[in-house]
């Protein structure tokens, strides 16, 4: 990886970085909104969809190991919005790595509230576009990132 | 060509790692959510707080929930120890609770049915100490959020403690009356108020005029079949 290849990164690639690094906010607030609200033994507001935001954070698999899955839903874009900041040559595969493993968690757990719980829960599924966005923006800029190293 | 065959192996080789990676979380997800052991003390237990809220304010009459003057009663016969009724708790109660019994338009009558077993038992006998201290719906709704294998003995003593503890009851008096012989005797007499009218399975929902012989339903109602029967009532 030179020099040069960085900076072209860096100018070429904003569009994706910057769109990447809204949808990781966007992901990260709504994970740290459930978290918070569970944190103070509330029940979210659901803008729609009655009263399923409520059932799916009441259900089992509202946890993973223990951990409410809200606060994986909160570093996971973390640390996806700091990984648009690395500027490193793998730095784009990095984020569409972190993008599509939230992406496919989101799938699986959206696929949770069709199948199993039985409820929707209006945060959890607009989290899971937001990641399935990121993911595509991600990967696009991952393909283009590693044409211009090869 | 070699070039776009080189960055193909690269994004392929990044979405196996994904794909391992979520299966991890996944496979401990299903683990976790198998529920074969169960927290032993209060402060293991999930969703405490969620249950003290969806319950807050309304009152309770021996194992009845909400206003003793509502027009509409609901009764179920549950299990404790039955997955389904979980389900039914988590999924359809918090609507029934926010929109039927919280406003004062039916009240809620919870028949602790055992029908699994010696341990079923067990923990109905901690619901009937529940009962005597007006908790039992607290104290079942947290039992449901902490619900484990239905193939194991998972409601043991300390379970029954901690559950005890953290719906705020009276230790030594739960402890006396889970013991006691009226403990078993609700046991048996719901059991043959529930032979008697033929039921199969818990959840068995029904719902009356107050005072009148309830309707039940054909299988698990949801919230909105509830609704419905109230409104009709």
């Amino acid at each position: 990886m030179s020099a040069a290849g960085a900076v072209t990164h860096g100018t070429r690639l904003d569009g994706g970085r910057i769109t990447v690094a809204v949808l990781a906010l966007l992901a990260a607030a709504i994970g740290a909104f459930l978290t918070y609200e569970r944190a103070r033994g509330t029940l979210p507001p659901c803008p729609v969809g009655g009263g399923g935001c409520a059932t799916v954070q009441h259900s089992r698999y509202a946890e993973l190991a223990g951990i409410p899955v809200s606060t994986f839903g909160m570093l996971g874009g973390l640390a996806l919005f700091g990984s648009t900041f690395l500027r490193t040559a793998s730095a784009p595969l990095v984020t569409f790595g972190i993008a599509l493993v939230g992406a496919l968690f989101s799938a699986y757990l959206t696929s949770l509230e069709a199948f199993t719980i039985n409820a929707w829960c209006a945060w959890c599924v607009t989290s899971a576009v937001l990641w399935w966005l990121a993911a595509i923006v991600a990967g696009g800029r991952a393909y283009r990132a590693l044409g211009a190293d090869a | 060509m070699v070039k776009q065959r080189g960055r193909g192996t690269t994004i392929t080789a990044a979405c196996a790692i994904a794909v391992v990676a979520v299966g991890a979380l996944i496979a401990v997800q299903q683990l976790g959510g198998k529920g074969t052991t169960v927290a032993a003390d209060a402060s293991a237990l999930q969703d405490v707080a969620l249950a003290k809220q969806e319950l807050a304010g309304i009152p309770e009459t021996k194992g009845v929930l909400g206003s003793p003057s509502a027009p509409a009663t609901i009764v179920m016969y549950g299990d404790l120890r039955c997955p389904v009724c979980r389900q039914w708790d988590a999924q359809e109660a918090p609507d029934v609770i926010a929109n039927l019994v919280r406003p004062g338009k039916a009240k809620m009558d919870l028949r602790l049915w055992a029908i699994l077993g010696p341990n079923s038992e067990a923990a109905h006998r901690a619901g009937y100490a529940a009962m005597q201290q007006n908790k039992l719906w607290l104290y079942a709704t947290i039992v449901y959020d902490n619900q484990g294998d239905e193939q194991t003995n998972w409601f043991t003593d300390s379970f029954a403690r901690a559950v005890a503890q953290a719906a705020g009851l009276d230790l030594k008096k739960f402890d006396a009356d889970r013991k006691s012989g009226a403990a078993d005797q609700m046991i048996q007499e719901i059991d043959a108020e529930a032979q008697a009218q033929g039921f199969t399975g818990t959840p068995t929902i029904g719902v009356s005029k107050s005072g009148g012989a309830p309707s039940y339903f054909n299988g698990v109602p949801t919230a909105a079949d509830v609704a419905q029967a109230v409104a009709a009532a």
